[in-house]
């Protein structure tokens, strides 16, 4: 069985730590990538074949934030699990990640609400 | 100096409250333990008043600014916390995810992220109960004198500020925080009647 790979892409270090923690220790074995912006995310997808869980912040340096890169993610990888991390918690923005077809993790981030959304 | 009158005021006071509490709870998540809030005092003073805050003039301390544009209006807020107690901060929030020897490097961007979460919690709710929407931008940490900190970076279109005063603190622990929201007179005039226009219906 081929390694599993997750990319987590926030420009907070702390956030990146912990959601890579929180992975490691329920799934030792995965690979983890890590992006702090969308456009250093896409070189990552582009270098990097069957990525098999996305967790996105919303705001990030950079002209893209984190739904845009999910609407472009999604365009290749239908099928795939995608989270948005955020703290902005306004209906627009959740309503948005709804009408993509990705879901909605409230930070901080603990493994109570990241684990359910790998299994 | 313009001035809010007693109802402006008490509807302004009622939002942030409200708001407090959702940021409260979340901090306390992040740091496992349990966050006592004051009622939010509500001032509208000039930048040379905001200046002299006791406690606060002459203090080295770490801000973590958000910037905020929409139908609320453009304005900041602050999370601001006396340098001294940044790092058992951090060391709270980071629990077994790093090394002790490690904290000091993830200090600025740990702050951050508490700055964060916290500020976007109070926004995503002034929004909800406003109706107003308002987009935040990434936030920026600051570390110095408080009054060259909070006056330099705020917006003075007209020389006057809505200081929301709230003072929190760590059970049992000797750490206190402040968080300030500074917008121009006008977009507080204006959130205020649209509270006043939603208690009414």
């Amino acid at each position: 069985m081929s390694q599993k790979k997750a990319l987590i892409v926030d420009d907070s270090t702390v956030t990146r730590l912990m959601i890579r923690k929180i992975i490691l220790d329920k799934f030792p074995n995965w690979e983890i990538l890590e992006a702090d912006s969308a456009d250093a995310a896409k070189t990552m997808v582009a270098n990097h074949e069957d990525i098999d869980f996305f967790s996105l912040d919303q705001n990030m340096p950079g002209e893209l934030s984190g739904l845009d890169l999910a609407e472009d993610l999604k365009k290749s990888y239908k099928n795939t699990k995608i989270i948005l991390v955020t703290a902005n918690i306004q209906d627009a923005i959740k309503n948005r990640a709804k009408s993509i077809g990705i879901d909605f993790v409230e930070k901080p981030v603990s493994p109570e609400k990241i684990l359910p959304h790998l299994d | 100096m313009k001035s809010l009158s007693p109802l402006e005021k008490d509807s302004l006071c009622e939002l942030f409250n409200i708001s407090l509490g959702g940021a409260a709870k979340l901090m306390g998540e992040m740091i496992s333990d349990e966050i006592l809030l004051t009622v939010p005092s509500l001032q509208l003073i000039t930048a040379d008043e905001a200046k002299k805050i006791e406690h606060l003039y002459n203090q080295d301390v770490c801000t973590i600014e958000q910037k905020f544009v929409g139908g609320i209006g453009d304005g900041s807020a602050f999370l601001l916390f006396h340098k001294s107690a940044s790092l058992e901060i951090v060391r709270m929030m980071m629990k077994d995810y790093i090394a002790l020897n490690e904290v000091s490097q993830f200090e600025k961007d740990a702050l951050s992220e508490i700055g964060n979460i916290i500020l976007n919690a109070i926004l995503s709710n002034l929004a909800k109960l406003s109706n107003y929407n308002i987009e935040t931008q990434v936030p920026e940490f600051f570390t110095g004198k408080y009054q060259d900190l909070i006056i330099q970076r705020s917006p003075q279109k007209d020389n006057s500020i809505l200081l929301v005063f709230i003072d929190y603190k760590l059970k049992g622990k000797d750490i206190k925080g402040y968080i300030f929201f500074i917008l121009n007179f006008d977009s507080i005039k204006n959130l205020s009647r649209v509270l006043i226009e939603k208690l009414k219906q």
